[in-house]
């Protein structure tokens, strides 16, 4: 129709540029319905009990991050606010970069790595490398990421394999990270998960979420503003719902033209 | 000892022997079958995909100064090519000889890399608006309910679809839970039956593998 005559894509990229522009500028602070699975991840977070291990698989990777970046951002300073101790390791080769950035906003408080927390290298392999953490951590990395021996340190002197953890969350997965958790951790071992994902994956892991395998996960950039919302941190998670909102009803009313558009052109030839 | 190499006998055989130590770990246990699973997976595995990083970079750097050498190539990929290999060079420089905590390999990867990853990922947003005007269309009955029930999931999880209506929300949270998971679980269990009978087809020799000429 019309749109297509003066150049229709130029007047939705600037259309596309506008909605997310906006509401970044002034947000409208739209209110946000948490789902279950957000509430469920942060319940299961909140009752493990003082001194519970908690392994952390940060596989956030520079291009997709911004999309669970709010929900792993959340996520850690929950952790980091709970008397439990954290091992994390990376499975993504950026993952040190985006997690050292990252925790420059989570408060450690009285924290002390070694004692309370373990940072672990990175380590390729993917799903074979989780089935291996998961048989003998010190197989895959003998150091912790500064060197020191595993050995050494005091938090890691009785933890060696999965069931030595009561909880195993994958932070900023996007492509499969979580789904190959479930099969060398939660079916192979017992152990439950949690996650932060991107909006791309989230459908694919709801039957996970539905049989139990996965205890609770964030959805996207949607996700982090809920899961600020629940542990009354607000950050760039609700900022970011209200440019999600615009892009979306942008989108729909894409679509209605290109319907409306379709519909005249069928109707003209029938 | 080459043509040994080329026959296919050999990969078939690693695969074999992997695919039996992994099997008999889940299905039969015992301590036998444990270490042989930890040596594949703990020692085998994570050294030959690390490997694989260092490979795979290398590849890379020998595929832009191939690029780079032939002369048929265009100035303006020349001058593409020889730029992505001197950025890669110089991030591996500073990485292994002075550690990634370096404020020049932070600054690079902060300032450089990491924007450049992200608007190549944010301009699908784009793409996507004119793709959904385009095919996003209403061609017949089950484009039309796959086109509802987009909509109705996009209103879901956009926080303005539940304040024009409360409704969108339990809606499109149905779709996502009941209809979304109902045909998840069935492509997933597909899936798997597909993996598994093309595992059967590489065992049994009827599969083009690794080696084969």
């Amino acid at each position: 129709m019309a749109l297509a005559k003066i150049g229709y894509r130029k007047i939705i990229y600037l259309s596309v540029l506008l909605s997310a522009l906006i509401p970044m500028l002034n947000p409208f602070g739209l209110p946000v319905e948490v789902s279950t699975q957000s509430k469920d991840l942060y319940n299961y977070i909140e009752n493990l009990p003082p001194g519970a291990n908690v392994a952390i698989n940060f596989a956030g990777s520079a291009a997709m991050f911004p999309d669970s970046q709010a929900a792993t951002r959340a996520v850690l300073k929950h952790l980091f606010s709970r008397p439990v101790h954290i091992v994390l390791w990376h499975s993504v080769t950026d993952g040190p970069l985006i997690f050292g950035n990252e925790m420059k906003y989570v408060n450690v408080g009285n924290k002390q790595y070694g004692v309370d927390y373990v940072y672990l290298p990175y380590s390729g392999g993917g799903e074979s490398t989780l089935a291996a953490i998961a048989e003998n951590i010190r197989g895959v990395y003998p150091t912790d990421e500064r060197g020191t021996m595993l050995d050494d340190i005091p938090l890691m002197i009785d933890i060696n394999r999965a069931e030595d953890f009561d909880l195993i969350i994958v932070l900023g997965d996007c492509g499969g990270a979580t789904e190959y958790t479930v099969r060398q951790w939660t079916i192979a071992h017992g152990v439950p998960e949690g996650g932060t994902v991107c909006s791309i994956t989230y459908p694919d892991l709801l039957p996970f979420w539905k049989t139990g395998a996965i205890v609770g996960m964030t959805n996207g950039v949607r996700g982090g503003g809920e899961y600020e919302l629940l542990i009354k941190s607000p950050g760039p998670g609700l900022k970011n719902t209200d440019v999600l909102s615009s892009v979306h009803l942008l989108y729909i009313v894409i679509i209605i033209i290109g319907n409306v558009e379709f519909l005249w052109k069928k109707g003209g030839k029938s | 000892m080459a043509e040994i190499l080329k026959r296919k006998e050999l990969p078939l055989l690693i695969i074999w022997l992997s695919v039996l130590i992994v099997f008999a770990d889940y299905f039969i246990g015992g301590s036998i079958f444990k270490s042989a699973f930890q040596t594949l997976t703990v020692d085998w595995t994570v050294i030959i995909a690390n490997w694989a990083v260092i490979v795979g970079g290398m590849a890379i750097m020998q595929r832009s100064i191939v690029l780079i050498q032939r002369p048929s190539t265009a100035t303006i990929d020349r001058i593409m090519q020889g730029w992505q290999f001197g950025v890669a060079t110089l991030l591996i420089v500073i990485g292994v000889f002075f550690g990634i905590e370096n404020p020049t390999y932070n600054w690079l990867y902060t300032y450089i890399l990491l924007p450049s990853w992200r608007t190549v990922y944010t301009i699908i947003i784009f793409f996507m608006a004119t793709a959904a005007y385009r095919a996003f269309r209403a061609r017949n009955p089950p484009s039309a309910v796959m086109l509802v029930c987009g909509i109705l999931v996009l209103l879901r999880n956009a926080p303005v679809g539940h304040t024009i209506w409360s409704g969108f929300y339990p809606i499109g949270t149905w779709i996502l839970d009941v209809v979304n998971l109902s045909g998840g679980r069935a492509i997933m269990i597909g899936s798997m039956i597909g993996a598994l009978s093309l595992l059967i087809k590489i065992l049994i020799g009827k599969e083009k593998i690794l080696g084969e000429e």
